[in-house]
């Protein structure tokens, strides 16, 4: 157990290296730093999906739709009102917060398919007001020249904002351990469980059902607000259910309930849709036969991968033990 | 300490409870008997604040609990143990139990310490996942996290079901001895000769309704009770 633990501080800074070397390696390719700092959006937005589907049991097919808000949000503000990143990114997670609980409620009274239904029904709402309130919103033509990030007077290099982008991640990572390890993350892991149980155990499931759902819109919204700040112009095309489907697909990929299940999908999935723009009509059709591979071999998604390995290291060094027990006797 | 008085509950339009009453004494062990959907588990659901009533009042030690939902009774001292166990299969054996103590805002170490004292097995499993023991020792952990809360009044809803004749006698000794130790008891059990071996007083229920009530005593002679419940 012990050696577990030690062996996880070791190999995550080690992790956060190598990735951190990544966009000095890509830094003259500006294509491929756009997808990296896109799938740093990812990331943040599947791993917030995880802990709604993953760690609490509640399906969402809207999450498309706070990812929409927060990209809106911020962007209305940056632009239209000068507002600094930041204040326009608390100003989204705010919206997304009171959305989500909105959200949540339904939660209280349905569960699994109708859920999904009601949240994907929720999106296209989001999704025709994002289209039809023309005045903020500049309808289907969408919202562009959104301000990129500056700092002291001068625009901020490609380079530095993946710096930026990897440290939200790494924050909204420790966030979410945080959360997982605490009395919160049982409470949602016990509601996922067992409703009767946890609701027996004094756990107020419609409570811990709407902070669920507010936690994940949060991380949705910030996703939002990286995805439309280095875009630099959104339309509402972006954020149709469709797209809340291929979260959902990033956080089944990756693995539900698994800490890193939402990055790994994240950066599978993204990595996957943008090498397989060369197949051009064909995109749809590989990336749909990659979902069936992985959730026909690996129900548990690629997170258990990881499981496999150690479990092998483990049988592994449990057999070398008894060898060389056997060799000094 | 906890008394029932004409309890009506319903899923939609469906009645479940029918001017229910019942009365369960301080420190006593009370079994209710019944067939399957007597509304039994809608008794107990609805005791522990999982399941509001339609009409009807429940009252506990004194006081109209009737609108206490589920967090404020376990926090009043009810715990309930589902039907079917309900352990949180990927939390471990010591994540359950600290489940249990959900509610408490004080240590709970000494409980933690208690519940492995009278199941060791549970000790020896403690790391290991809720969902990868037997039904037996599942059936232990949920008994010790229901235990957790530190209930006055404990409900046990099919304790025995799907278990061993060699477990469910284990568990029958494990809940007389919590009942021993002060803890009053509600039982549910399609197990009546079980029931009827631990409780004092005995509630028989039919569609919805107590249609016979008596000691454990009375009911082991009664002639229609023998044939439905014990087998002749």
């Amino acid at each position: 157990m012990k050696k577990n633990r030690d062996r996880k501080w070791v190999s995550m800074p080690v992790t956060l290296i190598v990735v951190m070397a990544i966009p000095l390696l890509i830094r003259n390719n500006t294509y491929q730093l756009n997808i990296f700092l896109m799938i740093c959006g990812y990331v943040v937005l599947a791993n917030g999906l995880n802990i709604l589907m993953g760690y609490s049991g509640q399906l969402s097919l809207g999450h498309a739709a706070f990812y929409g808000i927060g990209a809106y949000v911020c962007s209305v503000l940056r632009r239209d009102c000068n507002v600094p990143f930041l204040v326009g990114m608390i100003a989204a997670i705010a919206l997304c917060v009171l959305v989500g609980l909105l959200f949540g409620l339904p939660a209280c009274r349905q569960k699994g398919i109708f859920l999904a239904l009601i949240t994907a029904g929720f999106n296209t709402v989001i999704n025709l007001i994002l289209i039809n309130w023309k005045s903020v919103t500049n309808g289907s033509a969408g919202l562009s020249n959104i301000p990129k990030l500056s700092f002291g007077g001068g625009q901020i290099g490609k380079l530095t904002y993946c710096y930026i982008y990897l440290g939200i991640v790494v924050i909204v990572m420790l966030l979410t351990y945080w959360v997982i390890r605490s009395k919160i993350g049982r409470a949602l892991i016990a509601v996922r469980e067992s409703e009767v149980a946890a609701e027996a155990m004094g756990i107020n499931v419609s409570l811990y059902k709407c902070m669920a759902f507010a936690l994940s819109a949060a991380l949705a919204g910030i996703a939002g607000c990286m995805y439309s700040t280095y875009a630099g112009y959104i339309d509402p095309t972006s954020f149709t259910s469709n797209f809340s489907i291929t979260v959902m697909a990033m956080v089944i990929i990756g693995g539900m309930g698994h800490l890193f299940g939402g990055v790994i999908g994240a950066v599978f999935v993204g990595v996957c849709l943008e090498l397989l723009r060369s197949f051009a009509d064909y995109q749809q059709l590989v990336y749909g036969l990659l979902m069936i591979i992985v959730v026909r071999f690996m129900p548990d998604g690629l997170s258990s991968i990881f499981g496999l390995g150690r479990r092998a290291f483990a049988t592994l060094a449990a057999r070398n033990g008894r060898q060389e027990g056997g060799k000094s006797v | 300490m906890l008394k029932i008085e004409n309890l009506n509950v319903a899923y939609g339009n469906i009645t479940a409870l029918r001017d229910l009453s019942i009365n369960v004494e301080e420190h006593s062990c009370v079994a209710l008997v019944g067939a399957n959907g007597a509304g039994k588990t809608t008794l107990m659901h609805t005791i522990a604040g999982v399941k509001s009533p339609k009409s009807g009042k429940i009252i506990y030690r004194g006081e109209d609990a009737t609108k206490w939902m589920a967090d404020r009774m376990v926090a009043e001292g009810v715990a309930l143990v589902p039907e079917g166990r309900q352990i949180f299969s990927q939390l471990t054996v010591e994540e359950n139990l600290m489940m249990g103590a959900f509610s408490r805002k004080d240590d709970y170490q000494a409980e933690l310490e208690n519940a492995y004292n009278m199941f060791p097995r549970l000790r020896e499993r403690k790391s290991q996942k809720g969902g990868n023991m037997s039904g037996g020792e599942q059936q232990m952990l949920a008994l010790a996290r229901a235990l957790m809360s530190k209930p006055k009044l404990l409900l046990l809803d099919e304790p025995s079901m799907g278990l061993a004749p060699v477990i469910v006698s284990d568990i029958f000794r494990i809940i007389r001895k919590i009942n021993e130790d002060g803890v009053t008891v509600v039982l549910v059990e399609q197990n009546a000769k079980m029931a009827l071996k631990i409780a004092q007083k005995c509630y028989v229920i039919e569609n919805g309704s107590v249609v016979l009530e008596g000691t454990s005593e009375q009911l082991r002679n009664d002639q229609r009770i023998r044939e439905i419940y014990l087998g002749g």
